[in-house]
């Protein structure tokens, strides 16, 4: 009799559907709402990394009895360029309070797609209003955590998904 | 085929989206735009048009706000005897089937997924203006 071969239980936030999921959310949106192309680059998991930048959007996820956090970092001037499409008009200078709220309102729409998705093949994941903020005012994440970080190219700029895994 | 004098009423807590179905209703030719950032706050928007004589006539709004939801904001309408006939479209991220259905039995006139291009969205609006304002159709040269 042969001894059953015990597997360690995977976060399920790692799961492939999860994280492509999550790029078929920013795809679809950017392509949609702004006709912007998104190409994403290997994912990476890190202990510890530092976003280069300056802007970014949190919302805490969960999935009895799993929890993380999902961070999207954008650069400022591929945002606003976003943002620009998504208006259909240029701004000259876009104030920070306009970056926000329009981050917040694509990545409300990341989210929204990416759930439906997970969910329609049983994750029952439930997540936060997503919290737009410049990067440095990112809550800090207290202890070592598992850091799953997917880069994406936006108009030869790395943008990044940040997945937080508790 | 429409009045270009509709009052529309749009709700979103994002402003970058408001501005976004504003645009739309734009380029279709309605100019008469109110807005409000949650429910609550359309309600009163909604209440004081009433009250001056110059009736919101088509509300889009999100669902997922701060205050109050979108669905709620539908509710509450559908349950006022003078709002109850206003044309009510949802916008919303999630297009789960049991979210579709809430909206449809709370009497929701279209429902709008994001993301959606202006042609989608326009398409709709016009769709539900012409079968809700069928005795008030203008053409527009």
């Amino acid at each position: 009799m042969s001894a059953a071969i015990k597997q360690p239980l995977q976060h399920p936030f790692l799961d492939r559907d999860v994280i492509l999921s999550l790029a078929n959310g920013v795809t679809e949106t950017l392509q949609t709402m702004a006709q912007t192309s998104a190409s994403f680059e290997k994912p990476f998991v890190a202990k510890d990394w530092k976003t280069p930048c300056q802007i970014a959007v949190f919302l805490e996820l969960h999935s009895d009895p799993y929890k993380g956090q999902v961070r999207f970092h954008f650069d400022k001037n591929v945002a606003q360029g976003i943002i620009e499409k998504m208006l259909g008009a240029k701004v000259a200078e876009m104030a920070i309070v306009d970056i926000l709220d329009g981050v917040g309102e694509i990545s409300n729409i990341f989210f929204g797609l990416t759930k439906t998705k997970l969910n329609s093949i049983g994750f029952k994941l439930s997540m936060t209003t997503p919290f737009p903020c410049e990067s440095d005012t990112l809550p800090p994440i207290i202890g070592e955590k598992t850091l799953l970080i997917i880069p994406f190219r936006i108009e030869n700029t790395l943008c990044y998904v940040e997945l937080i895994l508790y | 085929m429409f009045n270009t004098n509709t009052k529309f009423l749009v709700v979103d807590d994002f402003s970058t989206m408001r501005k976004i179905i504003k645009k739309v209703l734009d380029e279709i030719g309605y100019k008469n735009v109110v807005e409000a950032v949650d429910g609550r706050n359309a309600l009163e928007v909604i209440a004081n048009s009433f009250k001056t004589g110059e009736p919101v006539q088509f509300i889009i709004s999100d669902w997922n706000m701060p205050n109050m939801q979108g669905i709620e904001l539908l509710r509450a309408c559908k349950e006022n005897p003078q709002y109850k006939t206003v044309p009510f479209m949802l916008v919303t991220a999630e297009s789960e089937q049991a979210q579709i259905i809430e909206a449809a039995k709370a009497g929701v006139s279209e429902y709008v997924v994001k993301p959606f291009n202006a042609a989608t969205l326009k398409a709709k609006i016009e769709r539900v203006y012409n079968k809700t304002h069928p005795s008030t159709e203008k053409k527009v040269a």
